[in-house]
């Protein structure tokens, strides 16, 4: 019997050495996934934009400023004059925070409690407690260093905060919508490899090779039962989250459909142009993988994509990922429209359409 | 080489890496033909139907298919041709109808004509009874003779079969020639692919391929009259020293083995046959049976590739 389990043993591994492809998956892809999550985690949030609604103009005012934009994790990027304006950077995804200064700060220190108002995105829970620690930690910071500097007593600053969007902070709405995401890329991304490695397999594809089919038509015909597929799919997970979860749902849910839809065409394009290429379906299953590791990791899921060297955030504009994120997002917590996203929605319009153009590039006419 | 060929190879090679599967081809089949293209294993019968059917780029030289140039006008190729490739290519989970419909529609098959063409080529492949089956529930004949169909919803001019009766038994064998010879009659060009060498018998013409080139083009007669002398069956016991003693006689023109029986090639089958019968007597062996045969093409095709093989 031993003999018998060594033999076999022996064998897997001879086959095992001559795929080649999975060998590489299996050495690369942990090892890649490893580096990229540690990657992410030890940089944490850092230098996350933040506004200033500046009412009192004085140094006290500038100190505090000074304060916030020291810590590593918040930039102040803007000086804003008015609240009004400090909510629409907010939902226009332009700030994480918004630090609202009133007039009289200077003045009516130490005299009598005033309120500094924290506005925060909290969209993404991660990042809104981490940036909102840091502000009140190095606004407390200050006061505490005013106090010892000018023995002042009395009434010191209220911090307020403010929450939007998910004043809980809960992490569930984070996450929700981005499994709302990642669900509708496997299943575009499965449905569309499916297409032709399966038929080059079972030799069927070499049958439509010798019929008037271009190009384009057997592309786009595997394309649109993957589109229905995948579109009846978003529309259930929808439902589940929005009533099962209480996911809040604020805006628009033709445009949020709407762009749905080019982000499924989008990832059915990367899946088609793997199935075109792909000579097995293991081959192909993996190669799928790979690009899940790859679109995650890019995805500002795990890792903001602002946080990314430059090189590596011009890459990551290619995956449709990263941007449907913020569109679901943005338009189901925060109620944004079209004109809040519309970079996202020119992407995910301009990746749909490239990515069909690739796939039919990749398939082959002829036998090689 | 004439201009109404109605496929033409010229110095037509394919490699793949480092094999070159095809080596200047030069061919050029009629319309109307029946043309038979044998050959072992690997001697590259695919690889000329894959070209013909512009499935498939060649490495170098031309070949003009019903008048098109197979690199540069693959898609108007296609139309006119029909091509069966080796392995069942059909949808399984689709119906014999389905199926049969699904071709049609990509072909641009519409219309009143379309139904009693359906009907027709159903009668045709004997599948009438049939058309509610799973593709891949018929028996292997049939989905060889549902995949002749779907080649032809289009009536093409070329009909281009790679091996169809490969793995098929005998009377579903003969059946689908039947089918094969009615569609001749109607004037479809027709090159077939076949290990078997009594359906090499019935082409108009046969091309022997051996490890990539043609070493013989010509009607089924001619190429039986090419090998030297008279065919003598013998049936010899012992048959390993029988063999090699008449291999080593100078009168012998060629041996071939038949499992228990012995092929040899004499000048004169009148004059030898008492003569070897005596020899190998002589000699401890025992002669069963022994009669003068007519050569068939497989004795041909032997012969012929030993002779290669020796050069």
């Amino acid at each position: 019997m031993h003999r018998r389990i060594a033999n076999l043993a022996t064998k897997e591994m001879i086959q095992l050495s001559r795929n080649w492809m999975l060998l590489i998956f299996i050495i690369l892809g942990p090892t890649m996934e490893l580096v990229l999550l540690a990657r992410a985690t030890r940089q944490g949030t850092t230098h996350m934009p933040a506004v200033v609604v500046d009412q009192d103009h004085s140094q006290v005012s500038r100190q505090i400023v000074v304060a916030v934009d020291n810590t590593e994790e918040l930039d102040v990027v803007a000086y804003l004059d008015s609240q009004g304006e400090a909510d629409d950077w907010l939902k226009r995804n332009r700030a994480v925070m918004a630090v609202v200064l009133p007039a009289g700060l200077e003045a009516d220190l130490g005299k009598h409690s005033l309120q500094v108002q924290l506005i925060v995105d909290g969209t993404n829970s991660t990042t809104g407690a981490t940036v909102l620690n840091a502000a009140v930690g190095a606004i407390n910071a200050w006061m505490l260093r005013r106090t010892e500097t000018y023995s002042q007593s009395g009434p010191t600053i209220d911090l307020r905060t403010d929450v939007r969007y998910n004043p809980t902070l809960d992490a569930d709405r984070f996450t929700i919508t981005a499994q709302l995401g990642f669900v509708i890329y496997q299943v575009a991304l499965v449905v569309a490899v499916a297409g032709f490695t399966h038929e080059r397999e079972l030799g069927t594809l070499e049958q439509l090779l010798v019929t008037p089919l271009q190009r384009v038509e057997l592309i786009v015909g595997k394309a649109i039962p993957a589109l229905i597929m995948a579109a009846v799919d978003f529309g259930l997970m929808w439902m589940i989250a929005v009533w099962g979860f209480k996911v809040p749902m604020r805006g628009s849910f033709a445009m949020l459909f709407g762009l749905s839809l080019l982000f499924i065409v989008a990832e059915i394009g990367w899946g088609l142009t793997i199935s075109a290429i792909a000579r097995t379906l293991q081959q192909a299953a993996l190669m799928i993988f790979v690009l899940a590791i790859i679109d995650v990791s890019f995805s500002g899921y795990v890792m903001p994509v602002s946080r990314m060297p430059v090189a590596l955030q011009a890459l990551a504009q290619v995956f449709p990922l990263q941007h449907y994120l913020i569109v679901i997002r943005s338009v189901m917590l925060k109620g944004s429209t079209l004109a809040a996203v519309w970079q996202q929605a020119l992407a995910l319009a301009a990746l749909s359409v490239g990515s069909i153009a690739v796939a039919v590039i990749s398939l082959h006419r002829r036998i090689e | 080489m004439s201009d109404r060929s109605i496929i033409c190879a010229s110095k037509l090679s394919r490699s793949f890496r480092n094999t070159a599967a095809l080596c200047e081809l030069d061919l050029c089949i009629e319309p109307g033909e029946l043309f038979g293209l044998v050959g072992p294993d690997g001697a590259g019968k695919t690889t000329a139907l894959r070209l013909m059917a512009a499935v498939m780029r060649p490495t170098s030289g031309s070949m003009s298919v019903t008048g098109y140039d197979s690199v540069k006008r693959a898609e108007a190729i296609r139309a006119h041709v029909g091509y069966m490739p080796q392995r069942f290519s059909l949808y399984a989970d689709l119906s014999v109808l389905e199926n049969l419909h699904f071709y049609a529609d990509i072909f641009g098959v519409h219309g009143d004509d379309r139904q009693r063409h359906i009907e027709q080529l159903l009668g045709f492949a004997h599948l009438t009874e049939f058309t509610d089956r799973r593709a891949g529930q018929l028996s292997g004949g049939m989905q060889k003779k549902l995949a002749l169909a779907c080649t032809l919803i289009h009536r093409p001019d070329v009909l281009l079969l790679d091996e169809p009766t490969t793995g098929v038994d005998p009377v579903s064998r003969r059946e689908f020639w039947d089918i094969l010879t009615d569609l001749h009659v109607t004037g479809t060009t027709i090159v077939v692919s076949t290990p078997y060498m009594d359906e090499a018998e019935r082409c108009n013409r046969v091309g022997l391929l051996f490890q990539g080139r043609l070493i013989e083009c010509d009607t089924p007669d001619a190429i039986k009259a090419r090998v030297p002398g008279q065919l003598i069956e013998l049936q010899p016991e012992p048959l390993k020293r029988a063999q090699a003693m008449l291999t080593s006689r100078h009168d012998v023109i060629e041996v071939q083995v038949y499992g228990d029986l012995l092929h040899i090639f004499v000048e004169d089958a009148f004059v030898h046959m008492p003569l070897l019968k005596a020899f190998l007597e002589a000699n401890g062996v025992q002669v069963r049976r022994m009669r003068v045969v007519p050569p068939r093409m497989e004795e041909a095709f032997i012969s012929l590739i030993r002779k290669r093989q020796e050069a």
